[in-house]
């Protein structure tokens, strides 16, 4: 059954068991009367005193002030998201203490998808050229906007890599040299998560527990355990001489529940062996866009994704082999992907508005590539 | 450039779908409201609550709101944003709440059905907000960027990013 097929079905079931128990007149009369559903209403009292506070103080006021107040809950309108990144690449906890400073500049050129993951883009000097145009699946066309696109991109040297989302589920890479027909190029099944200058690949699949490395002509180099059947790695990066690998990992457990989140830190000797739990997250929050810097530091975005934590994006700077955290800071804005140049240098990092930063990984350089509005969802370079 | 959400100004002449009564607005909407809310919260005893507090909300400003393009936007809006407050206080409160079988008034569905909807509250609330409204109406990208205030490319991004999570957490199982 595909994901879509998956998720049609459940919500078609809590559709049907709603309709079965949601009785219309009984909220009716509960909403002309003001009221909760009764039994609810005793536990949630000291909750919504506050609220009943709030409301009455809004009913208490004019008329005009009323109207000036406007609804509680005001109504849609363009508004700047809560989440908008800084003009400057993200953050004014930013980690240089630990950092040994940057020379040199940023590349030049990067690549980036965009287009609603239907057009990938080069970026040379700031002159676009789109290098290839995905097109919608033909497997799944009732939701053919969503259902295969482009959502990841690499770049080794003049070799580009893109991946697909989200048919066939574990994911699809497509690679091609820049300059030649993107139709005679390769692709792999699979979910790529890091590339080196030399072309070697990362490959996580999510029919297995493990990550493999891959030859630039295709062959399989190694492979990486991420434990006991059920975990699935989703995210990973090595080093630049490959001598370090990092893998995010996930699964559900027995109870349906998500598990935690982890990152595995391995040792190219340690391939096939498992690696650690350098990293672990709570239930409701995960890890995403971890890179290895030139100094071996492990980057990684850590998304809490419920509570009043939820509004802040953390980027956590760590040692790859032990977890131990060097530092911490706040990206300022919604991650949505995340990558380092060759030189393991400068980040490129692309926000849930659209836009694209690079920093230094000292923090003293930063720079916006693609503004706000600019609809890219994923870049490297 | 931050949002493409068109909105009426106060006092523009409602349109064919404004002039529908509070009563007609609630029929159409109500149980959208209450599974939204509950995709989103995850807990069945609050679902039902948060959607009555969005359309307390609606009858208090319907004079306003009616004049709207799409008030059942307004309302997806605002259940969204009343369920991830709920979402934040779930630990302490709705979750106790499930715990006791008298107040489930909605009966929770087979494992595999649970099992999804426990993956897509593991995602960002944008991202399972995203995913709720576009599987819930068969929603568009327009319509569902209109519910959740932001740009169009914005929803694709959440719904790549929530397809890909889901698929990674539901991978079990996973017929190709």
């Amino acid at each position: 059954m595909s994901l879509h097929d998956r998720l049609r079905k459940a919500f078609s079931d809590l559709e049907r068991r709603v309709d079965q128990h949601v009785d219309l007149g009984s909220a009716v009369t509960r909403l002309r009367a003001g009221k909760r559903r009764p039994e609810v209403l005793r536990p949630l009292l000291a909750a919504a005193a506050a609220v009943i506070i709030t409301l009455g103080l809004v009913a208490l006021l004019p008329l005009q002030d009323r109207e000036a107040a406007g609804p509680v809950t005001s109504p849609p309108r363009p508004t700047v998201p809560a989440t908008e990144p800084a003009d400057t690449a993200p953050s004014s906890t930013a980690p240089s203490s630990t950092a040994v400073a940057v020379t040199g500049t940023p590349p030049a050129r990067w690549v980036g998808v965009g287009g609603d993951g239907h057009s990938v883009t080069l970026i040379d000097a700031g002159e676009p050229t789109e290098l290839v145009a995905v097109p919608d699946g033909a497997e799944c066309p009732e939701v053919s906007a969503a259902c295969r696109s482009a959502d990841g991109i690499n770049l080794a040297g003049d070799t580009l890599f893109y991946s697909v989302c989200c048919e066939p589920a574990p994911g699809q890479y497509f690679s091609h040299v820049i300059g030649s027909d993107p139709s005679g190029g390769q692709s792999r099944i699979g979910q790529l998560t890091d590339v080196d200058a030399a072309g070697y690949q990362l490959v996580v699949n999510l029919s297995m527990p493990l990550a493999q490395e891959f030859s630039p002509a295709g062959g399989e180099v190694r492979s990486f355990d991420v434990g006991d059947a059920g975990w699935r790695a989703y995210d990973g990066a090595w080093s630049a001489d490959r001598a370090v690998v990092a893998l995010a990992a996930t699964r559900v457990g027995d109870d349906l529940a998500v598990d935690s989140h982890v990152v595995y830190g391995f040792r190219s000797d340690e391939a096939g062996a498992g690696g650690t739990v350098v990293a672990e997250t709570e239930r409701d929050e995960s890890f995403d866009g971890l890179v290895i810097d030139a100094q071996g530091r492990l980057w990684y975005v850590l998304q809490h994704n419920s509570g009043p934590a939820a509004e802040t994006v953390q980027g956590v700077v760590a040692d790859p082999m032990t977890g131990e955290a060097i530092e911490e800071f706040d990206y300022g804005g919604n991650v949505v992907d995340q990558n380092i140049d060759a030189s393991g240098q400068f980040l490129i990092i692309t926000y849930d508005d659209g836009s694209v930063h690079w920093r230094s990984i000292d923090g003293h350089q930063t720079g916006v590539l693609a503004e706000p509005g600019s609809g890219y969802i994923a870049a490297d370079w | 450039m931050w949002s493409t959400v068109p909105v009426r100004r106060w006092g523009d002449a409602p349109t064919v779908e404004a002039i529908l009564n509070f009563d007609d607005f609630f029929r159409a909407e109500y149980r959208k409201a209450v599974l939204l809310a509950y995709a989103v919260s995850g807990s069945y005893a609050a679902a039902e609550d948060i959607a009555q507090e969005a359309m307390l909300e609606a009858h208090r400003w319907w004079d306003r709101i009616c004049r709207y393009d799409k008030p059942g936007a307004w309302l997806r809006r605002v259940t969204i944003q009343k369920a991830s407050r709920r979402l934040r206080r779930r630990r302490s409160e709705a979750a106790a709440m499930d715990q006791m079988g008298a107040l489930q008034l909605i009966p929770k569905g087979p494992g595999e059905v649970e099992a999804v909807f426990e993956a897509l509250r593991s995602l960002p609330t944008r991202q399972r907000a995203a995913i709720s409204l576009y599987y819930l109406d068969g929603y568009s990208v327009a319509d569902t960027a209109l519910a959740l205030g932001c740009a169009e490319g914005t929803v694709k991004a959440h719904l790549h990013k929530g397809r890909r999570a889901l698929a990674r957490i539901l991978g079990e199982g996973f017929e190709e």
